[in-house]
């Protein structure tokens, strides 16, 4: 063989180890945290320098349901996200339709403001939702927790949807209304379908947000609406690790099935979205 | 006499009017939220912040107190180093990353799948799983101690602020590497194959042609990835140690000492402070692309 050609072979192959070694390195880091959550909470004697541990059983699951009410707690949650779509979807879409369809005269500046929630950190703004909510009564309330969780989803709910609205194709809706249908049958037969997609991707976005939200939550959850969250903070402050990853093996169970939504029906950028057009 | 042009004229501003009526209902509910849900809380923090526990009346003596205490001055600097490095540590993941998936190497779409996990899992849950991996015992030690030859000793990383720095760019970078991916996927090859073509090494190709179209996504990945890791609460609460950002000094003082009016006065700091910092960050980065 030519040395030059071995040689650029070489190269190549070198370029490839590298390539592969940051690849399994990052694959490590990501996954690394599940694994041992799994086997810590399958595990029994697992203490001091050992890889694995001396045995596996299902202990720290029954102890993981003595302790806490998973099944209210897990109710709870899909509740209040629940609660969360159908605030966020309200409010929301006709601010998105007035934004993406109507002359508007500020609309960077409508747009801006309406990111401002998501902008600031959430506790300057929590620490006064609390105190309001102390007033009305809303503490330990599902719907007040909701509600809380609305600040910080319609923001994306205007966003996706404004979008949405604006790429409608408005030829459409006219030759429907040519057609003689009235506004309400034009909305429900040609707007909804149309926009489909962006409304799932929108109440998956509002789903996911709520479901994984701390800060407003431990801000106005009581003992009646612990979510998912809140529980795995105290469970982790009971000072008991094996049970804590018992309890978040179980977590892990909506959050898997959030991701293969997710890969199946929105633009992975589209999670982090909201200030991509700044 | 009416003539008909003028009937015509009031016909349609009289049909604007009723436009701009409508346009201000269909706001209204999103105007609703957001005054009631926002800005009056945020006013409420406000005021609570000018009050001073068992004591009637306003003044500024808590942003006093809290500005003239060097303990303050530390916790918002842990903050700042925290939320900087983060950001600085998820931009170098991320180029690499986007580098070379965009080349569709083999298993480029499970690492696709791997960026997801960390947004949709439970923060909390990824912070207990690091603590245990990172820990004096955990794996990762294990794998220096007994697999690398070099090192004898046990790394210290939990509760450490490289270690808290780890964790954030764990839970944040995804953000950052999917902007930086989406806009490094959108760029035209040609226009990198031209600059190869007439003569420009890969570094250069990079330097002056990749790096200055993919700034767009860079730049708003890694403002989300500084704003979260900048209001970050749950992983430094259990996983912060003596390290308490901004955030955890907040939820101290409502939560343990029950000191609210203090508490709302160090959330107003942290709002201010951020929305500074963004703006000097989009001053900084659009003189950099306009250049």
């Amino acid at each position: 063989m030519n040395p030059i050609t071995h040689s650029i072979r070489a190269v190549r192959t070198g370029k490839k180890v590298v390539i592969y070694a940051f690849l399994l390195g990052f694959a490590l880091f990501i996954l690394s945290p599940f694994a041992v959550i799994i086997v810590s909470a399958f595990g029994e004697g697992w203490f001091g320098a050992r890889w694995l541990p001396e045995s596996w059983g299902i202990r720290w699951f029954q102890w993981a349901f003595q302790m806490t009410d998973l099944v209210q707690v897990t109710m709870n949650s899909f509740v209040i996200a629940a609660l969360t779509i159908v605030i966020s979807l309200l409010i929301g879409v006709p601010t998105a339709w007035a934004i993406g369809k109507r002359k508007l005269r500020a609309k960077e500046l409508l747009i801006a403001l309406i990111l401002l929630p998501r902008m600031i950190p959430e506790l300057t703004y929590a620490l006064g939702t609390a105190k309001i909510f102390y007033t009305l009564d809303l503490i330990n309330t599902h719907l007040g927790v909701a509600l809380a969780h609305s600040t910080i989803t319609i923001p994306y709910v205007v966003l996706i949807m404004s979008a949405t609205f604006e790429a409608l194709e408005q030829r459409v809706i006219d030759a429907g209304g040519v057609c003689g249908a009235n506004w309400f049958q034009r909305f429900l037969y040609l707007v909804i379908p149309m926009s489909m997609p962006g409304i799932l991707a929108a109440v998956i976005f509002v789903f996911v947000t709520s479901f994984n939200e701390f800060t407003l939550s431990m801000m106005t959850y009581g003992p009646q609406t612990v979510t998912l969250p809140i529980q795995t903070y105290l469970s982790i402050g009971d000072g008991y690790k094996e049970v804590a990853s018992a309890i978040s093996v179980i977590l892990l169970i909506p959050s898997i099935l959030i991701l293969g939504v997710i890969v199946k029906q929105i633009k992975p950028e589209n999670l982090s979205g909201g200030v991509k057009g700044l | 006499m009416r003539n008909p042009s003028s009937g015509f004229l009031i016909f349609i501003s009289m049909q604007f009017k009723k436009d701009n009526l409508l346009t201000l209902l269909l706001l209204f509910p999103g105007l609703v939220f957001f005054i009631g849900l926002f800005i009056y809380p945020l006013c409420i923090t406000f005021t609570n912040s000018l009050t001073i526990s068992n004591h009637t009346g306003y003044s500024l003596q808590n942003y006093i107190d809290l500005l003239s205490s060097a303990k303050y001055w530390n916790v918002i600097g842990i903050t700042f180093v925290l939320a900087i490095s983060t950001t600085i540590l998820s931009v170098l993941i991320a180029l690499p990353l986007a580098l070379i998936l965009r080349k569709r190497v083999k298993g480029h779409t499970f690492i696709r799948l791997l960026i997801l996990l960390p947004l949709t899992v439970l923060a909390l849950i990824s912070a207990l799983g690091l603590l245990i991996v990172w820990d004096k015992n955990g794996w990762v030690n294990l794998f220096l101690t007994q697999v690398l030859p070099f090192i004898d000793e046990p790394l210290k990383i939990n509760y450490t602020l490289y270690g808290l720095i780890l964790f954030y760019a764990w839970l944040y970078s995804p953000h950052t590497i999917l902007m930086t991916l989406s806009s490094i996927e959108g760029i035209d090859r040609n226009v990198e194959q031209a600059a190869t073509i007439t003569g420009a090494k890969p570094f250069e190709v990079f330097r002056y042609i990749t790096l200055p179209l993919s700034m767009s996504g860079i730049r708003s990945g890694s403002v989300m990835t500084f704003l979260l890791a900048f209001g970050a609460f749950n992983v430094p609460l259990i996983a912060g140690g003596n390290y308490r950002p901004l955030t955890v000094a907040i939820y101290t003082e409502a939560g343990v000492f029950n000191n609210w009016p203090k508490a709302s006065a160090l959330a107003i700091i942290m709002g201010i402070l951020e929305i500074i910092f963004i703006l000097i960050y989009f001053k900084l980065t659009k003189k950099r692309s306009a250049a």
